[in-house]
């Protein structure tokens, strides 16, 4: 259809969806700054972590949580390109699930100006790759 | 000759009659060259209008789609609220990711 670029979207990483399950710390402050990011976008692998997690958490209340989340985000398939992507040798060394995220957010950056993550690693990967990691507290 | 991708039926009401009558003097003659030549051209500047029209959102995940095979949102995420409860500072929903994960 020929679009061009229109206004940025926010990665999620799990590390910061999760935090909408079940009260933490921060999920009061990530709720505000997600506001402010009408189209937030994760990998599609972001569905299984996502469940995964809700299930080990435990209760019908929660999964139905992790299960609605997921709807409200825009999910990019982990495509052969990322895969390649992930491969790819990394500094500082990432996990294999952590790579996928940050491999996505590299895929679709022209179009995120920002990336959700409270992982550690995975927030500094971002910051090297200037993907503008955010981790409201 | 047969079709490379899937057909689509389209049913010739008087609503679609009228609709291909009234455009078919506004179309390149290329767009016209059959019914379904003028459906599909029809369907694709509509695409288009549509696209125009809605918001930036809608363009933005619109594009993600074209460009990457996304799945649109079909929900919004903040509409879930904030989970029950207060804050429990050992991180129960982090700590369940990191089994999730492996770690």
């Amino acid at each position: 259809m020929g679009a061009g670029p229109v206004g940025p979207a926010a990665y999620i990483d799990a590390s910061a969806l999760v935090k909408l399950f079940k009260a933490e710390v921060e999920t009061a402050a990530l709720l505000a700054e997600l506001a402010q990011w009408p189209v937030r976008v994760a990998s599609a692998l972001i569905t299984v972590e996502a469940i995964c997690t809700a299930r080990r958490l435990g209760g019908k209340a929660v999964l139905e949580r992790a299960q609605a989340a997921t709807k409200g985000l825009t999910l990019i398939p982990v495509s052969a390109e990322i895969v390649r992507l992930a491969g790819d040798p990394h500094t500082p060394p990432l996990r294999a699930m952590d790579a996928i995220h940050l491999a996505t957010a590299l895929t679709v950056r022209n179009d995120v100006a920002a990336m959700f993550v409270y992982d550690g690693e995975l927030h500094a990967a971002a910051k090297a790759h200037k993907l503008n990691p955010l981790a409201p507290a | 000759m047969a079709a490379r991708h899937p057909r689509l039926g389209v049913e010739r009401d008087p609503e679609m009659e009228r609709a291909l009558t009234l455009t078919e003097p506004l179309l390149d003659p290329k767009e016209t060259r059959s019914a379904a030549a003028q459906v599909r051209a029809l369907t694709l500047r509509g695409a288009q209008a549509v696209l125009a029209g809605a918001g930036e959102s809608a363009r933005l995940q619109a594009r993600l789609v074209e460009l990457h095979g996304a799945v649109p949102a079909t929900g919004d995420l903040l509409a879930i609220g904030p989970p029950p409860g207060e804050p429990d500072p050992s991180a129960p929903a982090t700590e369940a990711l990191q089994w999730a994960r492996g770690q």
